[in-house]
C-alpha cells in the first residue's frame, strides 16, 4: 500500500462496516427527500426547509470536491 | 453481498445505463433552461406582467367588484380568431391577475391555435403567447416528446424507468465500491479513472434522493395523456351520463355552444360563479369548454384549486351546464390523477420560489456530471471485467471473495 499517494483519512486498511458506509448517504437522501416533500405541503418556512434540505447534499459534495482539488494541488 | 451478486448488479448497472444515458443526458440538458421557463418567457417578451393601474382604472376595477368578467376575455379571444373555438380558460397560480384563453380550430383539437393572456382586473388582453416557435419551444419538445407526440412521450417514460433502474443499481453498488474508502474520498493522485469513479460515486450518492424523485415524477408526467384519457372515459363519462340524451343535438351543431354564438349571454361567467360558490375556499385553475375532451358536449368543467399550498395542486372538477351555468355534479379526482398532479411540481421544482429553482439547477448539473462520468468510465474500461474494476480499490485484499463480505 502506498499511503503517500492518498489524501489523509481517505482509504482505510480495514473494511468499513455497513453502518460506516451508509450513514452519510442515508442521512443525505432522507434529508433531501423529506425537504422536497415538506416544501410542497406549505409555503414560507417550508420552502426554506426545502431548499436548505436539498442544498445540504450539494454543499457536502462540493466541500469534498474542493478539498480533493486543494489536496491535489498542495502535493 | 456476495461476489456473484455484485457481479449481477454491476451487469444491471452497466446495461441500464447504456440504454438510457444518451436520453437522460438530453433530458438533463434540456431540463436546465426549462427550470426557468417562466423567467425566460418573461425576458423574451412572451409573457408580460399586468400593468400598474391608474387611479381612475383602480376605481373602475373596484366598482366592478375587483375582478374582470371572464365573458369579456372569451369574447375578445373569439373576435381575434373568428371561427376558432375556445378550449380552455386558465388562471395563472403565480400571477393571480393573469388569465389565459386557449383556442383551437376545433373544440377538441389537440393542437392549440392561439393562447391569449388577459389582465384579471380589467379584462384587457396583455399578450399573445407564441406557439411552436423559438428555441424554447424546441427545447420543450425535445424534453417532452422528441417531436413525436404520444409515442415520443411514452418512449421517454420508458427511458425514465430504465434510468430509475440504473440509479437503484448504482446505489446498490455504492457499498462494495466504498468498502475501503471513507465517505467523500476522491483519489486525485492515482489513475484519472479512479478520480472519476470517486466523483461518480460521491455525486451519484448525494443526488440519489433528488434524482430518483425527479426521474419517477418525470415518468408519471409522461403518462399524463393516458391518465387523463382514463379519467375522461370513466369519471367524466359517469358524470355526463345523465345528460347524454339532451346532449345529442350539439354533436351536429357544436358551434351553438363552443363557437361565436354561445347559448345564453354571460354563460361562462355564471358557470364560473356557481362553481366557485359550490366549492368553498377555491379559485379557478382552468375551465374546459363544451366539446373539449375535458368537458361535456353542452357542459363546462371548471377545475378548481384549493387555497392552501397542498390543496392548490389538488384540483376539484365541477360539471356545469353551459346553458344556464348551474352546477350539475362534482366528484373528487381519483388517486391516479392526483398522483399526476402532485408529480408535476415535484418534477418542475417550481413550488419554492427562486432559491429552490437554483438548487434544482445545481442538482441537475450534478446529475449531468454523474451521467458524463459514468459514460467516461465505461469508455475507458469497457473491456475490463467487474473484478478488475474493483481490484485497485482494495489493494491489500484484491480477491473478489472479500468484496462486499458482511453486507
Amino acid at each position: 500500500m502506498n499511503d503517500a499517494n492518498r489524501a489523509p483519512s481517505q482509504a482505510v486498511r480495514k473494511d468499513l462496516t455497513t453502518r460506516q458506509i451508509w450513514a452519510m448517504p442515508i442521512v443525505l437522501t432522507v434529508l433531501s427527500s423529506v425537504a422536497l416533500v415538506i416544501g410542497l405541503l406549505a409555503d414560507g418556512l417550508a420552502d426554506v426547509v426545502a431548499y436548505v434540505g436539498l442544498g445540504i447534499p450539494v454543499v457536502v459534495a462540493g466541500w469534498h470536491v474542493i478539498r480533493a482539488m486543494r489536496g491535489a494541488r498542495a502535493r | 453481498m456476495t461476489a456473484s451478486s455484485v457481479k449481477t448488479w454491476h451487469w444491471i448497472h452497466k446495461w441500464t445505463s447504456l440504454v438510457c444515458t444518451v436520453f437522460a443526458l438530453l433530458l438533463c440538458i434540456t431540463g436546465l433552461p426549462l427550470i426557468f421557463i417562466h423567467e425566460i418567457d418573461h425576458a423574451l417578451g412572451n409573457t408580460t406582467d399586468p400593468p400598474e393601474l391608474t387611479a381612475d382604472e383602480t376605481a373602475e376595477v373596484a366598482r366592478l367588484g375587483g375582478r374582470a368578467r371572464i365573458d369579456d376575455m372569451i369574447d375578445d379571444a373569439r373576435r381575434r380568431k373568428p371561427g376558432h373555438f375556445v378550449k380552455f380558460l386558465s388562471h395563472d397560480d403565480d400571477e393571480k391577475d393573469r388569465y389565459y384563453v386557449t383556442l383551437g380550430e376545433a373544440p377538441d383539437a389537440v393542437k392549440s391555435s392561439a393562447v391569449y393572456a388577459y389582465d384579471g382586473r380589467t379584462g384587457k388582453m396583455l399578450s399573445e403567447y407564441p406557439l411552436d416557435e423559438g428555441v424554447m419551444s424546441v427545447i420543450f419538445r425535445l424534453h417532452i416528446d422528441l417531436f413525436a407526440g404520444l409515442p415520443g412521450m411514452l418512449f421517454l417514460g420508458a427511458m425514465g424507468v430504465v434510468l430509475v433502474a440504473s440509479i437503484v443499481s448504482g446505489a446498490v453498488l455504492y457499498a462494495p465500491y466504498m468498502r475501503k474508502l471513507v465517505f467523500g474520498s476522491i483519489r486525485t493522485r492515482r489513475a484519472s479513472r479512479l478520480l472519476w469513479l470517486d466523483v461518480h460515486n460521491l455525486i451519484g450518492i448525494v443526488t440519489l434522493g433528488w434524482f430518483t424523485i425527479v426521474s419517477v415524477t418525470g415518468v408519471i408526467n409522461t403518462l399524463s395523456r393516458p391518465i387523463f384519457e382514463r379519467w375522461q372515459a370513466t369519471h367524466l363519462a359517469e358524470m355526463l351520463a345523465p345528460y347524454r340524451a339532451e346532449a345529442t343535438p350539439s354533436v351536429d351543431a357544436p358551434d351553438a355552444v363552443g363557437g361565436d354564438r354561445p347559448v345564453g349571454e354571460g354563460a361562462p361567467q355564471r358557470a364560473l360563479e356557481s362553481a366557485l360558490a359550490h366549492v368553498p375556499d377555491s379559485e379557478l385553475s382552468f375551465m374546459a369548454f363544451p366539446g373539449n375532451p375535458f368537458a361535456g358536449p353542452r357542459q363546462y368543467v371548471a377545475f378548481l384549486r384549493g387555497d392552501t399550498p397542498l390543496r392548490e395542486k389538488l384540483l376539484t372538477p365541477v360539471l356545469l351546464d353551459a346553458q344556464d351555468g348551474r352546477v350539475l355534479d362534482t366528484r373528487e379526482l381519483p388517486t391516479y390523477v392526483l398522483a399526476l398532479l402532485v408529480s408535476q411540481p415535484l418534477h418542475f421544482g417550481d413550488y419554492g420560489g427562486t432559491p429552490l429553482k437554483v438548487v434544482w439547477l445545481v442538482l441537475d448539473l450534478m446529475s449531468i456530471v454523474v451521467l458524463g462520468s459514468g459514460l467516461y468510465l465505461w469508455l475507458r474500461k469497457r473491456n475490463v471485467s467487474a473484478e478488475a474494476w474493483r481490484s485497485p480499490l482494495a489493494p491489500t485484499e484484491a480477491s473478489v471473495a472479500t468484496v462486499g463480505e458482511g453486507s
